[in-house]
């Protein structure tokens, strides 16, 4: 129980950089990166220390929790941590850490704006996992849209600010819808707590129960990305500098489907909606969405957007499996978050490397910049191969898990869409290997100066991502432990077995 | 066309939703548990007779924290955005009635603001509503005495460590508060004589003043942000 | 303990794997001759490659088996790819579409209930298999594929291409199906003779071996497909005998290339001196393939025949299968090896490209296979007691089909065709992508939601407000109309309380 100050120091010292940073772009402009890089690196040494202790080698047991204040959970804000937020957390630590370093050689103006923004979105991003009080969730999830607009219309030219406009419209949106739901529950129950609203959402008359879960569902569905409300991703995605396209498409949407598991599975009542139609509704919802994602991706001439595109695609099929609600496949619901966050973020911030070579970000520009680094090219490559689903990189488990899922279900339409998605991707990340790769005469146009910029810690951070991908594919079941924990967190009644589909 | 259909589309949702929302009329709303500690405890435990106050910096501080880096971010935003290292100065403003009266003014609009700051715990008022008094004085220096006025006086610079120390502040009650009391936030209150004085030493109090301080400065940078404009544009 | 879970390490796969292991290495020793700046790259495809062997041969584990599978499509990609870029895109992808009806496949089995690469009893499960492996095993209707790749593909790539990977869905198939299946058994006939007339008809060398492995494929499928213990014990061996000869002759064919600078069989010249070895290689070679004892085809396609024996309609089928295959073995032997050899003399640089230490150990485990046929299949688990001793009658079944399609042969002049253009995937790509761009391009402009609610949610509502403010606001007197109005509705509103 001593580690739990931990968890309000995961957030609060996000926000104390944050806070800091403007004083010393004052003060001393110098210090801000050692500042930077010292906090970011606290961050993730706090992290890695609960993963230590809380994994089955440490004594401690999950899961713990902090009253803020003092005040116990109706009368206060708690926080919790249990294996979801666990991993939810390890993985925003981790994945903001990589992409902290690398922004600090690619961001080249408003630096200080810059990471104090990004520190904020990082303590916010703490705050959604882990937060044990709705309202909270909702303050910290507009945290989260208000400090990530500016980050993606940073580049400030038009596009920029037209997709920041939207990206905002939409967040707000998305928090609107959220914010009815949460004002019904608590006209009704009384309550903000997450554990108090479990208990009692049940009793609640069924019609009433439904209209919740659909503003829920609607908030939801805009804040991923599913289909009809796609749009906006691919725009935000697309035109923000390379590390807020990794944050935003790697690491932001999974977690609003942190939010979206601990909502319905935990708080919300899963049973009301496996049994009336929703549950199949947005299943086959984000199934469609999954599957034109992929298709929207192979007509796409701009190598950011495809890659935005194959993320709605691939959140789709993770929102569904998801929704099978069978442990194998939270199981592979959840190894896929993991992987594709880990790919994704790989792809965006390779490309970024790239495209800073390139006139613009069209895929047939790209002629040649491959040459530019052949490691940084091999990489591209094997993490391509990776979101294909090759063994045994990451993304093949993953992919295996979620196909036993829905075939073990008889959801033979989730299968194909998996296998569809995948074919499809081939041709689409093909054209642009075979563009970058091909030779082409007159050297590339450098944008912003003849000389590529230094890019060592660019180079690293991609570097240590493709290795990611390779570890996590090849020893992905000592991820096991966690995500065991996790599943059974989601499903109290079930036993779950140690090692499916091995054996 | 597409009114009526936009007409029938609205008027279904709001009949469903009428209809599916019955229940909250029929059986009124329920006040939980945690609503009637507030009422009735929360004088005694907070020390804030204002109890929106005891709610907001003490019982659910952590939103608060939330809340104010919501505003610390946009304010961020929007300088990182529209910041264009120019400014037209002008210092041209209204005429000498205007500003003479409001030279009159600005001292008891100032004291207004910090009443509410600092009495936010004991009367209606708060740090986000005295903050805004604040920064819409500067504002109005703006609009009455011309843009330089203001600018030349109280750079960005002073109204960003201005910003960053009322929060900064925020931070510190909250950290005083795990030595104190042995949590994050906790309200320090601890002498039951100072109970409705101005002066008391809980968090609350000084919660209300970095609140106040970091909403005044942030709101007052924001609108320097917004009316810079290229110098091409002159 | 691991390898006790998830690896079976019973004699067949183990020998199979030794086996693949060993061919992978000696396709691996022609690579400094046809590519010498590569070699490095070779040796990590090569390793990696047998790496996936040996996982698949030996896994009892599906997703071990799906992995070492995906290793092998890979490692074969890449090798591919390194002499022609856009045919290993083309080879990757089609390898990726079989993978994925493959592993649908699996995972059904795996929920079927079988956890374990075994025996599958359902002959609905047996059947989607067939079709799963289909494509990257070329079974019939889903060959199209081979021959361009094989063909195209340089020597030593081919040569585990067709001599290893197309196998591996077979040893698979050999391992799930136990008795009986029609389906494979008709495919299986149908592959052997379209193989075999196709191979019969080729003029480009690499083409003619990419169509008679087809044939020889099919001999295998139809051993598994008659199921009885004896057919597939010979099916098997047939297996192992067709990957070393099918190695061998198209590791020689990138030699013939060499030596004769065309593939066109007609213009093959003096075979015999420019490269002896590699002569005598290439006819013990398709002397197995035709299954003549005492050449190592001969074994597998015995005990084919012995088990058909019962039944009428297949022995002659069989027997004209195999007749086939001795007709185009007989007619490239004739106008590649024997026709032109007039001016007999040795060139002694091309005999210097050293692959003699290769061809001859592939000649000499040939011809061992061929004439001690029992120890292979003790090594391979299968009792073969007496079945191969020699007879007149035996003696008599290899010579009649030797000497009809010779003078079959001879009597149709050597068959000599037109040639044909090279067959090739690109129309076939080409096709497929435009229709995915076209629908995709469909899709997007169809679906464009945010045209929808711009236009439609957004542009009504807008519309909306600009109405009702024209209501509210036309003129000053309907303005000032409001205060009476509102007043009335109070005081009704008042009123119903």
């Amino acid at each position: 129980m001593r580690l739990s100050f931990l968890l309000p120091l995961l957030i609060v010292l996000p926000l104390l950089t944050a806070f800091l940073i403007p004083l010393i772009d004052i003060l001393a402009i110098a210090l801000r990166k050692i500042l930077v890089i010292i906090s970011i690196s606290l961050e993730l040494v706090f992290s890695l220390s609960l993963l230590f202790y809380f994994s089955p080698l440490g004594k401690e047991k999950l899961p713990i929790s902090y009253y803020l204040g003092g005040w116990e959970p109706p009368l206060g804000i708690s926080l919790s941590l249990n294996h979801l937020g666990l991993i939810f957390s390890m993985l925003v630590s981790v994945s903001l850490f990589l992409i902290t370093l690398y922004s600090l050689e690619y961001i080249e103006h408003h630096e200080g704006k810059y990471y104090v923004l990004l520190f904020v979105v990082l303590g916010a991003m703490q705050g959604v996992v882990l937060t044990n009080d709705l309202f909270n969730l909702y303050v910290f999830i507009e945290l989260l849209t208000v400090a990530s607009t500016p980050l993606v219309a940073f580049d400030r030219t038009s596009s920029a600010i037209e997709a920041g406009i939207k990206y905002i419209v939409y967040g707000l949106l998305g928090g609107l819808f959220f914010f009815i739901g949460i004002v019904l529950i608590y006209l009704s129950l009384g309550t903000l707590s997450l554990a108090e609203i479990a208990l009692s959402f049940s009793s609640l008359p069924i019609p009433f129960q439904e209209t919740v879960l659909i503003f829920f569902i609607i908030s939801l569905t805009i804040k991923l990305g599913i289909f009809p409300f796609h749009f906006w991703l691919a725009k935000a995605h697309s035109s923000a500098p390379a590390p807020i396209s990794a944050l935003l498409s790697g690491v932001m949407l999974k977690l609003y489907l942190c939010v979206f598991l601990r909502l319905f599975w935990v708080v919300l009542d899963f049973p009301l909606m496996e049994a009336s139609w929703l549950k199949s509704f947005v299943l086959y919802l984000a199934l469609g969405s999954s599957l034109l994602g992929h298709l929207f991706a192979f007509q796409e001439e701009d190598l950011k957007r495809l890659l935005a595109f194959s993320s709605v695609g691939h959140i789709g099929i993770i929102v569904a499996v998801l929704l099978v609600n069978t442990p194998e496949a939270l199981y592979g619901g959840m190894l896929h978050i993991i992987n594709h966050l880990i790919m994704k973020s790989a792809l965006f911030l390779d490309s970024g490397y790239f495209l800073q070579f390139t006139k613009s970000h069209l895929i047939k520009d790209l002629k040649g910049v491959f040459h530019y680094n052949r490691y940084l090219f091999a990489s591209f490559v094997i993490v391509v191969l990776a979101m294909i689903g090759i063994p045994p990189l990451n993304g093949f488990f993953s992919k295996w898990y979620m196909l036993l899922a829905f075939v073990e279900e008889g959801i033979h339409l989730g299968g194909i869409v998996v296998i569809l998605g995948s074919l499809l991707a081939i041709p689409y990340y093909f054209r642009v290997i075979s563009y970058g790769i091909s030779p082409c005469e007159e050297k590339p146009v450098v944008s912003l100066s003849q000389d590529p910029p230094p890019a060592s810690l660019m180079i690293f951070t991609i570097l240590a991502l493709v290795v990611l991908t390779v570890v996590t594919g090849i020893f992905y079941f000592c991820l096991n432990p966690i995500l065991d924990g996790a599943v059974q967190e989601l499903l109290p009644l079930q036993i779950y077995p140690p090692f499916p589909g091995g054996s | 066309m597409k009114i009526f259909l936009l007409l029938v589309l609205f008027s279904g949702i709001g009949f469903l939703l009428i209809d599916n929302l019955r229940f909250l009329s029929n059986s009124g709303f329920s006040l939980g548990a945690a609503t009637h500690y507030y009422v009735t405890q929360g004088f005694e435990q907070t020390g804030a007779l204002n109890l929106v106050s005891s709610i907001l910096y003490d019982f659910r501080a952590f939103d608060s924290l939330g809340e104010s880096t919501v505003i610390f971010a946009a304010v961020s935003g929007i300088v990182s955005l529209l910041s264009r290292k120019t400014l037209p100065v002008s210092s041209h403003g209204l005429s000498i009635i205007v500003k003479r009266i409001f030279g009159i003014l600005t001292p008891f609009l100032f004291v207004s603001g910090i009443y509410l700051i600092l009495h936010g715990h004991l009367s209606p008022g708060g740090g986000f509503q005295g903050g805004v008094i604040l920064g819409t004085i500067s504002i109005v220096f703006c609009i009455v005495y011309g843009s330089s006025f203001d600018y030349t006086r109280y750079s960005p610079q002073s109204k960003t460590i201005l910003e960053v120390s009322g929060a900064l502040l925020f931070l510190a009650m909250g950290i005083i508060g795990i030595f104190l009391e042995g949590f994050f936030l906790a309200n320090w209150f601890s002498s039951p004589e100072r109970l409705g004085k101005l002066l008391t030493p809980g968090s609350i109090f000084g919660i209300n003043l970095g609140v106040g301080i970091k909403i005044g400065a942030g709101l007052s940078i924001i609108f320097y942000s917004i009316i810079q404009k290229r110098i091409e544009g002159k | 303990m691991i390898v006790g879970n998830y690896f079976s390490l019973e004699p067949p796969f183990i020998f199979l794997t030794l086996w693949g292991i060993f061919l992978t290495c000696l396709s691996f020793l022609a690579v400094p001759v046809f590519a010498p700046l590569k070699k490095k790259t070779f040796a990590l495809l090569y390793l990696g490659f047998a790496g996936g062997i040996s996982l698949v041969f030996l896994s009892e584990s599906w997703l071990f088996l799906v992995i070492g599978w995906e290793i092998i499509t890979l490692t074969t990609a890449f090798m591919v790819s390194q002499s022609h870029r856009k045919l290993g895109q083309q080879y990757f992808f089609l390898q990726f579409v079989g993978e994925c009806l493959f592993l649908y496949t699996v995972i059904l089995a795996q929920t079927t209930g079988y956890q374990k690469v075994g025996v599958i009893s359902e002959v609905w499960l047996q059947n989607l298999f067939i079709v799963g492996v289909g494509l990257k095993s070329a079974i019939f209707g889903l060959h199209f594929w081979l021959p361009p790749v094989h063909s195209q593909a340089s020597p030593p790539v081919s040569a585990i291409l067709s001599g290893l990977t197309v196998k591996i869905g077979f040893v698979l198939l050999w391992r799930i199906i136990p008795q009986e299946n029609a389906f494979l058994l008709g495919l299986g006939l149908i592959m052997a003779i379209y193989g075999g007339i196709q191979a019969l008809l080729a003029t480009d060398y690499k083409v003619l071996l990419a169509y008679s492995t087809i044939s020889q494929l099919g001999y295998i499928a139809l051993g598994i497909g008659i199921g009885s213990p004896l057919a597939r014990a010979g099916s098997i061996l047939h297996l192992v005998a067709h990957s070393l000869a099918k190695s061998t002759l198209f590791i020689g064919s990138g030699l013939w290339e060499k030596a004769h600078h065309t593939r066109n069989i007609y213009q093959f010249q003096n075979s015999w001196g420019k490269n002896p070895l590699n002569a005598l290689a290439t006819t013990i070679g398709f002397l197995s393939l035709a299954g003549i004892a005492p050449f190592a085809g001969y074994a597998g396609k015995h005990l084919i025949k012995l088990e058909a024996e019962g039944n009428l309609w297949l022995l002659i089928l069989i027997q004209l299968i195999s007749f086939l295959s001795v007709l185009y073995s007989l007619r490239f032997l004739w106008w590649g090896l024997f026709k032109n050899r007039s001016n007999f003399t040795l060139q002694k640089e091309v005999q210097k490209s050293n692959l003699s230490f290769q061809l001859l150990i592939a000649t000499f485990i040939l011809l061992i296979l061929g004439i001690w046929p029992s120890t292979f299949s003790a090594l391979l688990g299968i009792e073969t007691d007496g079945l191969f001793l020699w007879s007149f009658q035996k003696i008599l079944s290899n010579l009649i089909p030797l000497v009809t399609g010779g003078l079959l042969l001879f009597w149709l002049g050597g068959l000599s065709v037109r040639p044909k253009k090279a067959p090739s995937l690109d129309f076939l790509f080409q096709g497929t992508y435009t229709c995915c761009y076209r629908i995709s391009r469909r899709c997007f402009q169809l679906l464009d939601s945010e045209k929808w609610i711009k236009e439609g949610l957004g542009g009504g509502i807008l519309l909306l407000s600009q109405k009702i403010y024209r209501i509210v606001f036309t003129s000053f007197s309907n303005q000032l109309l409001l205060i009476p109005i509102l007043l009335f509705l109070l005081l009704l509103l008042a009123r119903i309380k």
